[in-house]
């Protein structure tokens, strides 16, 4: 089993980041305004506080955990791709049922060298198989791989 | 692609729509334009008021129906539709240009629709379904008998298939399934479920209830018995009837008929509607028996195709509806549409969930009721308190729903069952599975179950909860044959599972799998957890273990629990015992497997049971499941007639068991390709 490319971590973190500047810390501030009314300012301080603390021990435990959660590898046959901390949900997608594969790169994937392999096949409800955080010159490789094969798409 | 400067004269010549489409859609557009105006149609009811606003109103209408017109016009002027270079093409529009061009070889079905101006007009619309989101519903709205039927035998014969029957040889062949009038209006009665119109009336109830003070009175009323029974009557009745009448219409003189490599299926009172699906195009079969229906003798069933589609905004899966089928001949109708399946889901012996799934079942179950029961408390105090009965009602409920669950992995088919009030039922071909998922919910992992999802184009289907060593091995059985399964099934099963092991396969006899039931137990309660890294060999011990105390649990309810309980006890005494469970970050480094390399448990009474033979036992069962079906019936069911001797077994340890001398180097190096995969 391969893993992400480690920098995906400091990835996920700024993106909690910008999610943390951008919602979490109004949230906090709306829920701490709304206990402090109710119920006074040193319980809606505590509890703004704690939220944001909360999402600050998130920020810091839970890419990681991710990043150790996620696996793939490019087998015989298939693509196995294993994710998740708490649900957890292994995927495995013969190779001969790959209908295209992308790779992506937002700013700040770019800016870290990561790119995003998605893999689709027929069954065509979302995106069968997404690899987050991959090296971009390692995503490229796996794109190509992967889009070689060909085969019975069974549909 | 056909545009306007390529010269036509070098392709087929463009084709239009009959004349008479002009008439035969102009209502069909009206509606569709009207779907797309509403609110301002919303507007012209809710205003009204002054004569300004009447003469607005009128303009409005006015201008309503003339663009039904122009469209209409529009697109019979415009349309225009050939077949070049082995593609259909079909462009339309006058400002805004689409064409469209659709391969045949990815034709799903082919839909001939006639409503009544059709009809009155023998005219035809013809949708023609793909994989993905192209439909031609809408666009080739109005063809004469003939111009359709021409276009329907040139994509055929594209595509290398056999012509199809005219109409009248048709009508000719003897029909799999056949509607009279009786069935049609028995499959609309047993459509509408007792649950929603009793749902329906508490609520109709408890709405009245909250009114207010001065519709107590009335309330009062209604809660007379006998106008409580006659309103109940009349709801059931009122739903019964829309349900048979909307039956009849959809489902008139419906007839199922086969022809060559396709199923037809042919329907409607107004609207004839006439489905022709390509066998080769079919995903999976469902068979869905609701509780009414199935004491009728009777279930549906549903043939998918990959072919989707949006309509009225929402995804619409194209697929064939066999409404009335009665239950001994649902194997026939699963046979006819996917002919490699090689089992019959209602004679074969399916496995069964886990017992422990039961367990979670319930937990699950009360959660649910309790939250529910909490909301219905609070917002109908004197009422809401008749929620409680649900609490009781759950663990019932579960079981029930626990125990219809089934599933059944064999070389050409997937196939699971679920549900007791709706008894659902499916059948994937192997060879149209697109992707496997094993997905693992915190409870699930807590129980040590895992559930398989099986995907296909269009569709997917959820086994039930199974043990999680079951689910690893499913996972990785299914996934790699998808793409190169259809024929050599068999034979990769065999180089896959046990390509060791050949010497086994064919000298597996009937005690020699009681022995096996036995010792997996034994296997299980020594809580060894084998390196199942995805290549290498499977969870056979634990897993049969399983597959063992569930098969029981089908057969006598009571002592299923009983039987899972130990293995239950042991598995944690032996997480504990080596201090570590198979969660947590650790374990996360084995890739796929969990891996616990465990000594044999001295407490045990097996104890004495040296290691290879247990690693050996567990090897042997790798095939167990998934052998050809013969073999599963084989496996399974002796496992369950020697539940029995399995104790007598576990009592006085099984000489037999103790040597099997010739797998013992077979086995002697575990096949780790994953395992090291994972290092690297």
């Amino acid at each position: 089993m391969q893993v992400l490319d480690p920098q995906v971590v400091t990835l996920w973190r700024l993106q909690r980041v910008i999610r943390l500047s951008l919602l979490g810390i109004p949230f906090a501030v709306a829920v701490g305004l709304g206990v402090a009314s109710a119920a006074g300012a040193t319980l809606g301080a505590t509890a703004g506080l704690s939220l944001v603390l909360f999402q600050g021990v998130m920020l810091v435990v839970w890419p990681s955990l991710e990043y150790r959660a996620f696996r793939y590898s490019v087998r015989e046959h298939d693509l196995l791709v294993q994710n998740g901390v708490i649900y957890r949900h292994w995927s495995s997608i013969p190779h001969g049922r790959i209908q295209h594969v992308d790779t992506r790169q937002g700013p700040m994937e770019r800016l870290l060298g990561l790119a995003r392999l998605q893999v689709y096949t027929a069954a065509g409800m979302s995106a069968d198989g997404s690899i987050p955080g991959l090296d971009a010159d390692v995503a490229e490789e796996l794109r190509d791989q992967l889009s070689r094969r060909g085969g019975d798409d069974g549909v | 692609m056909g545009s306007e400067t390529e010269p036509t004269t070098e392709g087929t010549p463009w084709l239009r729509l009959h004349t008479a489409s002009l008439a035969v859609n102009l209502l069909p557009m009206a509606w569709r334009t009207l779907r797309g105006a509403w609110p301002l149609l919303l507007a012209l009811v809710i205003g009204g008021g002054g004569l300004g606003m009447q003469a607005f109103d009128l303009a409005l209408l006015v201008g309503f129906f003339a663009l039904t017109l122009v469209n209409t016009t529009l697109h019979w002027f415009t349309l225009r539709y050939r077949i070049q270079a082995g593609r259909l093409e079909i462009k339309s529009g006058l400002f805004n240009r689409r064409s469209r061009v659709l391969d045949p070889a990815r034709i799903q079905n082919i839909e001939l629709v006639q409503n009544l101006f059709h009809r009155a007009t023998g005219l035809v619309e013809v949708r023609i379904e793909t994989a993905g989101d192209a439909s031609t519903e809408g666009l080739l709205s109005a063809l004469s008998q003939a111009q359709a039927a021409r276009l329907q035998a040139e994509l055929q014969q594209l595509v290398g298939r056999a012509p199809r029957a005219t109409p009248e040889e048709e009508a000719a062949k003897p029909a799999l399934v056949e509607m009279g009038l009786s069935e049609i209006l028995a499959y609309g009665f047993s459509r509408r479920s007792i649950g929603a119109v009793a749902v329906m009336t508490a609520v109709a109830m408890e709405v009245l209830g909250r009114l207010g003070p001065q519709a107590t009175d009335e309330v009062a009323w209604a809660m007379q018995p006998r106008v409580l029974l006659a309103a109940i009557v009349l709801a059931f009745a009122l739903s019964w009837i829309f349900s048979a009448g909307t039956a009849l219409f959809r489902h008139y003189g419906f007839r199922l008929v086969e022809d060559g490599a396709r199923l037809v299926t042919v329907e409607g009172l107004t609207t004839r509607r006439r489905v022709e699906i390509p066998r080769a195009k079919v995903q999976l079969v469902r068979a869905d028996e609701p509780l009414l229906r199935r004491l009728m003798g009777y279930g549906t069933v549903l043939i998918e195709t990959a072919g989707l589609g949006i309509s009225d905004g929402r995804v619409r899966q194209a697929e064939g509806v066999v409404p009335m089928v009665t239950h001994d001949e649902l194997p026939t109708i699963f046979q006819r549409a996917v002919p490699v399946a090689d089992t019959d889901p209602w004679q074969a012996t399916l496995l069964p969930a886990h017992p422990r799934a039961l367990w979670r079942a319930v937990l699950a179950g009360l959660a649910r009721n309790t939250l529910l029961a909490a909301v219905l408390i609070a917002f109908f105090r004197p009422w809401g308190w008749g929620a409680l009965v649900l609490l009781p009602l759950s663990i019932p409920i579960a079981w029930l729903d626990w125990r219809f669950q089934a599933w059944l992995v064999t070389p050409s088919v997937v196939i699971a069952r679920r549900g007791f009030f709706t008894r659902r039922t499916w059948l994937v071909s192997r060879d149209k599975v697109q992707s496997v998922h094993l997905i693992q919910s915190p409870m699930m992992r807590w129980h040590r179950l895992g559930r398989v999802v099986v995907r296909v184009a269009g569709s997917q289907v959820p086994l039930p909860d199974i043990a999680i060593e079951t689910a690893r091995r499913v996972l990785q059985e299914l996934s790699p044959h998808g793409a190169t399964m259809s024929a050599s099934g068999e034979q990769q099963l065999d180089g896959d599972d046990a390509a060791d092991d050949t010497s086994d396969v064919g000298g597996q006899s009937g005690d020699d799998t009681v022995a096996d039931a036995a010792d997996t137990d034994g296997a299980e309660v020594h809580g060894e957890h084998v390196e199942g890294g995805l290549g290498g060999p499977v969870h056979g011990a634990d897993q049969v273990a399983d597959v063992a105390v569930g098969a029981v649990g089908i057969d006598e309810l009571g002592g299923d629990t009983e039987g899972a309980r130990p293995a239950q006890r042991a598995e944690q005494g032996q997480g504990q015992g080596l201090g570590r469970e198979p969660e947590g970050t650790g374990h996360r480094a084995d890739g796929l497997g969990d891996e616990v390399e465990a000594p044999a448990r001295a407490e045990h009474p097996d104890g004495g049971q040296d290691g290879h033979q247990v690693r050996n036992d567990r090897h042997r069962k790798s095939k167990a499941l998934f052998g050809p079906p013969d073999e599963d019936l084989v496996d399974l069911d002796p496992a369950k007639d020697a539940h029995p001797d399995h104790a007598k077994d576990e009592a006085g340890h099984d000489p037999g068991a103790g040597g099997h001398p010739l797998e013992v180097d077979d086995y002697d190096e575990p096949t780790e390709e994953t395992e090291e995969a994972s290092q690297g």
